[in-house]
């Protein structure tokens, strides 16, 4: 069981992503946009993030960006949820300090297995 | 007193006798003159010359060259002088007898003598000579040893008639002798003045004689140098070039030289006929400067001889064989000394002159006409710019008459924008950098409009002036109007051309805006359709099938949105390719999977080339991918159920550097007719809505897009019935790769089916 700060200006994705997660037995908190979602990571730092990229207010680059600047949060994965799916932007998200890229639409059942493997991966 | 009377008488007629025979026999005295020079001149045979007191001399041709010359007197008339002179003489006898014999004797002798023969003579010293030599043979002196008859002698030594002299002398000396054995002084008297006549008469014979040897002799000079004066004379006007023509009061040619003969020839050649007449022929009748053969009248000898005045520079023509001879023709009449008139008429030849003048003149006219004529405008202008000479068309042009362009310099009629232009350009012809320029510019017309010409000059540089230019002038009004709405054309072309590019730009932004826009709740429905089909069991049969077909119309909407995309990538041309080495195989394993299930029951099969040996491609995995999934796509759509497809990748046959990828199928085929649309745009073949086999028309199009970015080809083959076979083929990498296991399967489905944008 792991605490999953999903940030997603769009309600239904994130309903989608923590009805699966969910599902899947963890503890989801949901933000709609990147000020709030940086707020309740430093708040109550989560195990992983997943970041939307286009928001309002902060992106989820930037986001991302001062995630990896706060030292209680430099470590927590992130996974970026976006539909920018060129290989510059890919390239662009994982020097911002994102741990995985998934292209949306995407497969909640895919989501789900990535974000599992990345959890393992965290707690070794 | 009559008895002495008498006898004085007789003797008296005694003396006259004698004087009579001296004056007969010398009278006839013949003279022989070896004068070669006389008689070349003389042309004649015989001539007589008549002289004073009438006496002739007539002189005969002998031989060739000897001449006898006769002197011939009438004797009656001499004797009868010769008694009046004896009367006289006897007068004066009476007066030499009486008072002063020398005195009266001496003068009234003289004026007599010179008044019979009219000459000039002075006789004084000779008179006085002979009345001395009487007087000493007289007083009984032998002639021979007298002082004053030897005297007489020498100086008549050449003359034959000494020898009549002398017997005349001893005769009248032999008589004295006799008469004065008889002491008779009157008889001596008598007979000295018997002596005395005679001696006279042969002294007047021989003066006359004498003086017709002068008479001749000074002919003979004069003649020498009016020959002398008369060949200089024909010489110089033979030496003019002019022809010089005299003619006389008939108009006949009594003179012409040599430039005059060789015009006019005819009868004029060699010497005249007549040297004293002249050629006695007129000339041949001149013409007017028309042509027109002129009126005797009016012939230029006939007019200064009938008294106009004298004619200068008159022209006329002369027919000769070689056409008409055109003369400048002087005129003057020349009175004689023997008050005739004579007509001198120069010509001077000018038919060249006149031909090179009347070719210059047609020169100059052609050149004029070619100048006035010609449609562009021609200038002349001044070394300072000023107009020199400007033609019609130049006039035209520039909207100014002559007379004010000829006040004006080019620079006053030039825009003054384009002013400084052509000044460099004249400064390096003046300086003769440059020998000519062609430029275009502006004038103004007089309204202030300007015109467009296009200019070129050329300088022209004599020896002995100033420089000039030659300027033409062509009117580029229409082909600068044309330029300039050419240019407005290009411009409201480009303008429209910005706008389409922008209307396609915002196009292409609102596709891509609005396919990513869909994409979003695309996302949500697709997941959300997942998680329904994991929980397939709360539902019922037919709700899962409806699922399902909601998921299945989903993934076509998605696929729709991502063709949209890249097309409006394509057309924007924002996509750029990720060039990587791609192992074939893989390739075509991944594009297999993503259609597995929409496959069915066709049978899909892999064949691979042993020569590719894990040859790769050179590519963007992605795209390449997705250009294999439209074709095997297709493939599937056309091939029912039971059906082939095969999927075979080799190297080109052709192009060694090549993979050719082949879909080939064992659908329904092509028609022809179709195959050319096939990678067009939203086309869709007859085939495809026979067959109501669902698409948008986009795939292939997509497809053949993407190939050739990839700089590729792309091909059908296909019969209708036969299936159909799309090959691509690909540039093939150098390098190989290896066969890449997927790690895992979800990253195998996510690459291989995964809409990508």
């Amino acid at each position: 069981m792991s605490k999953i700060l999903v940030v997603d200006d769009d309600p239904d994705i994130c309903e989608l992503v923590s009805f699966k997660l969910t599902a899947l037995g963890h503890d989801v908190v949901v933000e709609h946009d990147g000020d709030g979602g940086l707020a309740a990571a430093k708040a109550d730092p989560p195990d992983l993030v997943l970041l939307d990229w286009m928001m309002p207010r902060l992106t989820g680059l930037e986001v991302c960006v001062a995630l990896r600047d706060d030292d209680s949060l430099a470590r927590v994965p992130i996974v970026l949820l976006t539909a920018k799916a060129q290989e510059a932007d890919v390239q662009r998200g994982f020097a911002a300090g994102a741990d995985d890229y998934i292209v949306k639409p995407f497969s909640p059942r895919e989501l789900a297995t990535r974000i599992e493997a990345m959890l393992d991966r965290a707690r070794r | 007193m009559t008895k002495r009377a008498r006898a004085s008488d007789a003797r008296f007629l005694l003396g006259l006798l004698v004087v009579t025979w001296f004056i007969g026999s010398t009278s006839t005295l013949l003279l022989m003159i070896h004068t070669a020079d006389v008689a070349t001149r003389s042309r004649a045979d015989s001539a007589a010359v008549n002289l004073v007191g009438r006496q002739r001399l007539l002189v005969e041709r002998v031989d060739g060259d000897r001449l006898r010359l006769q002197l011939e007197a009438d004797t009656s008339e001499v004797r009868k002088e010769m008694v009046a002179a004896a009367d006289e003489l006897d007068t004066i006898r009476r007066g030499v007898m009486g008072g002063d014999p020398e005195a009266g004797f001496l003068t009234e002798i003289a004026e007599p003598l010179q008044q019979l023969y009219a000459v000039d003579l002075d006789l004084d010293h000779r008179l006085e000579l002979y009345t001395t030599a009487a007087r000493e043979v007289a007083a009984g002196a032998d002639p021979s040893t007298s002082p004053a008859a030897l005297l007489i002698q020498r100086e008549t030594a050449d003359w034959a008639l000494v020898n009549d002299l002398d017997q005349v002398t001893s005769a009248v000396a032999a008589d004295s002798r006799r008469a004065s054995d008889r002491s008779d002084t009157w008889m001596l008297a008598t007979i000295s003045f018997v002596l005395i006549v005679g001696v006279l008469s042969a002294a007047e014979m021989i003066l006359l004689i004498r003086r017709v040897i002068r008479q001749h002799d000074e002919h003979s000079t004069l003649i020498g140098t009016l020959e002398a004066s008369e060949s200089l004379y024909r010489a110089t006007l033979d030496a003019i070039l002019d022809g010089v023509v005299v003619q006389d009061e008939e108009s006949r040619v009594l003179r012409i030289n040599r430039a005059a003969r060789d015009v006019f020839r005819g009868p004029f050649g060699g010497r005249p006929p007549d040297p004293g007449q002249g050629y006695r022929h007129l000339l041949p009748p001149l013409l007017d400067a028309d042509g027109v053969v002129l009126p005797a009248h009016q012939q230029p000898a006939a007019r200064v001889l009938r008294g106009e005045p004298e004619i200068r520079d008159l022209v006329v023509g002369v027919e000769v064989a070689d056409g008409i001879h055109w003369m400048r023709v002087n005129a003057a009449v020349h009175h004689q000394a023997n008050a005739s008139r004579i007509a001198v008429v120069s010509f001077a030849d000018i038919t060249e002159e006149r031909r090179v003048a009347a070719e210059l003149v047609a020169e100059r006219a052609r050149y004029r006409m070619m100048i006035t004529h010609a449609p562009i405008g021609h200038a002349l202008l001044s070394a300072d710019g000023a107009f020199m000479e400007v033609n019609p068309a130049f006039c035209e042009l520039t909207e100014r008459d002559r007379d004010e362009l000829l006040g004006l310099r080019l620079v006053d009629i030039t825009h003054p924008e384009d002013a400084d232009v052509d000044r460099e350009a004249v400064r390096s012809l003046l300086e003769g950098r440059a020998d000519s320029f062609t430029t275009e510019q502006r004038y103004l017309s007089p309204d202030g409009r300007s015109i467009d010409v296009q200019l070129a000059v050329a300088v022209i540089r004599p020896h002995d002036a100033e420089p000039y230019f030659i300027a033409q002038v062509v009117d580029i009004r229409d082909r600068k109007r044309a330029e300039r709405a050419q240019l407005e054309a290009l411009n409201q072309q480009r303008k429209v051309m910005v706008k389409l590019e922008d209307l396609d730009r915002t196009r292409n932004n609102f596709v891509s805006t609005v396919s990513h826009e869909l994409r979003t709740p695309m996302t949500s429905i697709i997941g959300y359709l997942e998680l329904l089909a994991d929980d397939g069991e709360g539902f019922s049969r037919p709700q899962v099938s409806m699922i399902e077909a909601i998921s299945r119309n989903s993934h076509r909407l998605l696929r729709l949105i991502e063709d949209l995309l890249i097309i409006s990538e394509i057309e924007d041309h924002r996509f750029s390719l990720e060039l990587t080495e791609i192992n074939v195989e893989n390739l075509i394993d991944r594009v297999i999977d993503g259609v597995a299930d929409q496959a069915g029951r066709t049978e899909l099969t892999i064949t691979t080339d042993d020569r590719l040996q894990g040859r790769a491609l050179r590519g963007d995995v992605h795209l390449l991918q997705r250009v294999l999934a439209n074709i095997v796509s297709n493939a599937v759509k056309f091939t029912p159920p039971g059906g082939r497809i095969d999927i075979s990748a080799r190297i080109d046959d052709q192009r060694p550097d090549r993979i050719a990828v082949a879909v080939a199928d064992t659908g329904v085929g092509i028609p022809l007719e179709d195959q050319a649309g096939l990678f067009t745009r939203f086309h869709r073949s007859a085939s495809a809505h026979l067959n109501a086999v669902p698409g948008t028309g986009l795939g292939l199009a997509i497809a053949a897009d993407l190939v050739r970015a990839h700089e590729g080809e792309i091909t059908v083959d296909s019969a209708v019935g036969a299936g159909t076979t799309v090959t691509i083929l690909l540039p093939a990498s150098d390098r190989r790769t290896p066969i890449i296991v997927e790690e895992t399967v979800a990253m195998a489905e996510t690459r291989g089916t995964g809409p990508r944008s």
